[in-house]
């Protein structure tokens, strides 16, 4: 800023010089046509005038240059200072955001570890539910299964059991009908057997009298038993 | 015309078989025809269209009882009061072995009577499986005394045994 402000001035002192130096010259053309003692007196005055204002002006600008150099000394000066304290301030700065960067970065490391300590328990609780409810479904699963397979066994055990005591049943009034018709048919030819052996024998040995004997004896049973009441 | 049931004792009696009391009755029933239709003939023009041993024993009825055969009144009662009775009979029946003779059937028939009484007549059926003996049947009772009956439940009672 300050050397802005040198520069600034300068600029300012020096535009001032040329337009002094300007109006000198001016000057001194419109008095050309004057006589030439005037002109003489005249350029006499003005060449004084001129060497004071050159002298003048050169004072002038070196006071410039002097104070200009002062001043750019003073801004370098201050420059330098400032720069030091900047440096310093630059480096304090940098200093407590390095820290603060690092509280933070341990802080935020803290709170991510924090993070993902508390989500590995959350992860490893989730799983363990995860483990126990698979565990739990798995159990119940294979109950039902097993359940399911008992009754599903029983059911066919008691099927086959029903089948097998009906067939057995099957068979065994199968077996008992052919015994049965086969003891029938045994009964049957030796009762035939008998009639033909007892029509051979008694139709030839009894007689009418003894006929007629039997069916008064057949009579006589029949009304011992009570079949005339 | 007297209703004592002794006036047809006799003829009652002499019926032993439900062939017989069939037949009798169908004369009855014929003499019955031709005695009412045919008004010009007698009674004993009416006996001699039935069989000959009937109307003979009608005729001993009559006359055994001091009756006039022919009052026709006395003779329409007199058939009528002996269908009643023929009705009145009670049947036990008999299945034998052979087919009896009139001899046998007497025989049988005076046994019965001698056992249960009168008023009853044999329905006599033949089966020779019968071997000997009968089965008797009467009101609705049932029971086989024939000797294949015997033969059976003796044979039964020996394999039973084991014997």
């Amino acid at each position: 800023m300050i050397f802005f402000d040198l520069v600034a001035t300068i600029l300012i002192l020096s535009i001032t010089l040329i337009v002094v130096v300007h109006n000198l010259s001016h000057n001194a053309k419109k008095n050309t046509g004057k006589t030439d003692t005037e002109s003489d007196d005249d350029i006499k005055k003005s060449t004084d005038l001129l060497s004071q204002t050159r002298q003048k002006a050169i004072r002038l600008i070196d006071d410039a240059n002097s104070q200009a150099l002062d001043i750019i000394s003073k801004a370098n000066l201050t420059t330098d200072t400032a720069s030091e304290a900047f440096k310093q301030e630059m480096s304090d700065i940098s200093s407590s955001q390095l820290k603060d960067f690092k509280k933070t970065t341990s802080d935020f490391t803290k709170a991510y570890s924090q993070v993902l300590q508390d989500l590995k328990i959350k992860n490893m609780e989730t799983f363990q539910n995860i483990s126990k409810d698979i565990e739990l479904n798995t159990m119940e699963e294979i109950k039902n299964f097993k359940n399911s397979m008992e009754r599903l066994t029983t059911v066919s055990q008691d099927e086959v059991k029903k089948k097998i005591d009906s067939d057995y049943e099957a068979s065994k009034k199968e077996i008992e009908d052919h015994k049965k018709e086969e003891l029938q048919k045994i009964d049957s030819g030796i009762y035939e057997l008998l009639e033909k052996i007892s029509k051979l024998i008694l139709g030839k040995a009894l007689n009418l009298s003894e006929q007629e004997d039997l069916i008064e004896k057949s009579l006589e049973e029949a009304k011992k038993e009570g079949v005339f009441k | 015309m007297k209703n004592d049931v002794l006036v047809y004792y006799d003829l009652m009696t002499s019926l032993k078989t439900t062939r017989e009391v069939e037949n009798f009755t169908s004369e009855i029933d014929n003499l019955k025809l031709t005695f009412f239709d045919c008004k010009g003939k007698s009674i004993k023009d009416g006996l001699c269209t039935i069989s000959s041993g009937y109307a003979e024993k009608i005729a001993q009825i009559f006359k055994k009882n001091n009756l006039d055969i022919n009052d026709k009144d006395a003779f329409s009662s007199f058939l009528e009061t002996l269908k009643g009775l023929i009705k009145k009979f009670k049947v036990v029946k008999l299945v034998l072995a052979f087919d009896p003779a009139e001899k046998t059937i007497t025989r049988i028939h005076n046994f019965v009577k001698e056992i249960i009484g009168i008023g009853y007549i044999l329905d006599i059926e033949v089966s020779r499986n019968v071997l000997g003996g009968a089965i008797v049947e009467f009101d609705g009772k049932y029971k086989d005394f024939s000797l294949r009956k015997k033969i059976e439940d003796t044979f039964k009672t020996k394999i039973n045994l084991g014997i």
